[in-house]
């Protein structure tokens, strides 16, 4: 949940400074957190509904 | 001594939790990082005193030294010398690891949600399951005690869960003519509101670092980012509550109704110093934070639920929380643990923590607070994603100073 955080943290930043938005933020968040999970060896699936 | 967990184990049982994250919030003291001192209950010279067991305990949690010393006073067979540390973010955690690593960890911490797996893996938290009796687990709100249980198995002990909720500025809103929003379009509309009447101010800031209050408000929307109940991990950042809440905040954000901005900064502090910022979102806690920080707003600030999606279907999600563990290096895991249990559940553990002016703990042991024979309603909900409320409470608090005191 760090890494993740920080991910979105930097999406919000990178919002307020005029580059994307909000949504590509958690976006990115989601994406960012996939590759940690699967490092430790976990069964990953993505869902967005 | 306690085993390292399993990281595959304790990290799947987490999941079945909506959104842990979202309970990252401090609720530690914004001065405890200045402060490092030693509790004189260390040098306790009475008789009685000699003969206790001590025990140590770290905590960056405001109220802390009053708590230790109302315990020391009223207690013969155990003592607890007390240091206060930084908040976990500012080094406190890093000191805890350093000193499990060396042998030397306290026999208490405090640790906060998202960090009791981490610590529980690290084999720095002692499993407490066979140490925590009935009687203690009758007394917290189950969720909350869910929330440091994996598979099981229970790693800490909650001392408070802290509901997301709506600071605001009363002064502010009566010289503006607003009324208080209880739902997001009517908060919305304040917004909008606010930015007309007094350009240079704005309702609110959306916090560019707070992805953990994003959380919250996710959490409240409906979101559960992790999900392992198919067995594997099902992760859903960017599912549809969330994606509404991001659109909601990206609007006000377009329309220049809200901040945005770093709420961890010289700049947030001045907006709230300022007036510039008529609502702070967070969690329980953050209106002792705010007394401690801005003394000279005492009177000014209430909090009311936080606005609605669906007044109908009530929720909300938490921000901030903390827990107590006992580690691994505890010498006196049964001493600890008595500490632990009057700590989160006596009511002069809690008159003395609140007792400080700087803490407002929603505690996670209802009955602690004597005001509250039964769990409330937004404390029931800390670990579920909604509940049903028919009553909207305002209750004067924050820097009023007393209003958040059970």
């Amino acid at each position: 949940m760090t890494a993740t955080g920080k991910v979105m943290q930097d999406g919000f930043a990178r919002a307020g400074g005029g580059q994307g938005s909000l949504i590509d933020a958690v976006r990115a968040a989601q994406q960012g957190t996939m590759p940690d999970l699967k490092a430790l060896g976990l069964a990953t699936t993505e869902r967005s509904d | 001594m306690p085993g390292r967990q399993s990281r595959r184990s304790v990290l799947a049982s987490i999941a079945t939790l909506p959104l842990t994250g979202a309970l990252s919030a401090c609720s530690s003291s914004d001065g405890a990082s200045k402060s490092g001192s030693t509790s004189k209950t260390s040098t306790i010279s009475s008789k009685g005193a000699k003969r206790a067991t001590h025990i140590t305990f770290w905590s960056a949690l405001r109220g802390s030294q009053e708590v230790v010393d109302a315990f020391n006073r009223t207690h013969d067979r155990v003592q607890v010398d007390f240091q206060q540390i930084p908040t976990g973010g500012q080094g406190g955690y890093a000191k805890l690891s350093n000193a499990s690593r060396a042998g030397n960890a306290p026999d208490v911490a405090t640790i906060e949600y998202p960090q009791v797996p981490g610590f529980a893996i690290d084999g720095v938290a002692r499993e407490l399951t066979d140490l925590i009796g009935d009687g203690l687990r009758a007394k917290l709100l189950p969720q909350a005690l869910g929330l440091t249980t994996f598979e099981k198995r229970v790693f800490s002990v909650p001392l408070d869960v802290e509901p997301m909720l709506m600071h605001y500025r009363t002064d502010l809103f009566q010289q503006f003519d607003l009324e208080v929003p209880r739902t997001w379009d009517e908060f919305e509309e304040v917004a909008r509101t606010v930015r007309r009447k007094a350009p240079d101010r704005r309702l609110a800031t959306f916090a560019t670092d707070g992805a953990m209050q994003f959380a919250a408000l996710a959490w409240q929307a409906g979101a559960q980012w992790f999900d392992t109940s198919d067995g594997a991990w099902n992760v859903s950042l960017a599912d549809e509550p969330t994606r509404r809440v991001a659109s909601y905040w990206q609007r006000l954000i377009d329309q220049d109704l809200v901040f945005m901005n770093a709420v961890d900064s010289r700049q947030s502090d001045a907006q709230i110093s300022n007036g510039q910022i008529l609502v702070r979102l967070s969690g329980a806690w953050d209106a002792g934070a705010q007394m401690n920080a801005r003394p000279a707003q005492k009177g000014q600030w209430a909090v009311a639920p936080l606005p609605q999606w669906d007044p109908a279907n009530p929720a909300v999600g938490t921000h901030g929380g903390s827990t107590f563990a006992v580690t691994k290096d505890s010498r006196h895991p049964e001493a600890a643990l008595e500490f632990i249990e009057w700590q989160v559940s006596h009511p002069d553990a809690l008159r003395a923590r609140l007792s400080s002016g700087s803490s407002s703990q929603y505690p996670a042991a209802p009955a602690s607070s004597p005001s509250a024979a039964r769990p409330s309603t937004a404390a029931t909900t800390a670990a579920r994603t909604s509940t049903r409320s028919s009553r909207r409470r305002r209750t004067r608090s924050g820097t009023a100073g007393s209003g958040d005191r059970g």
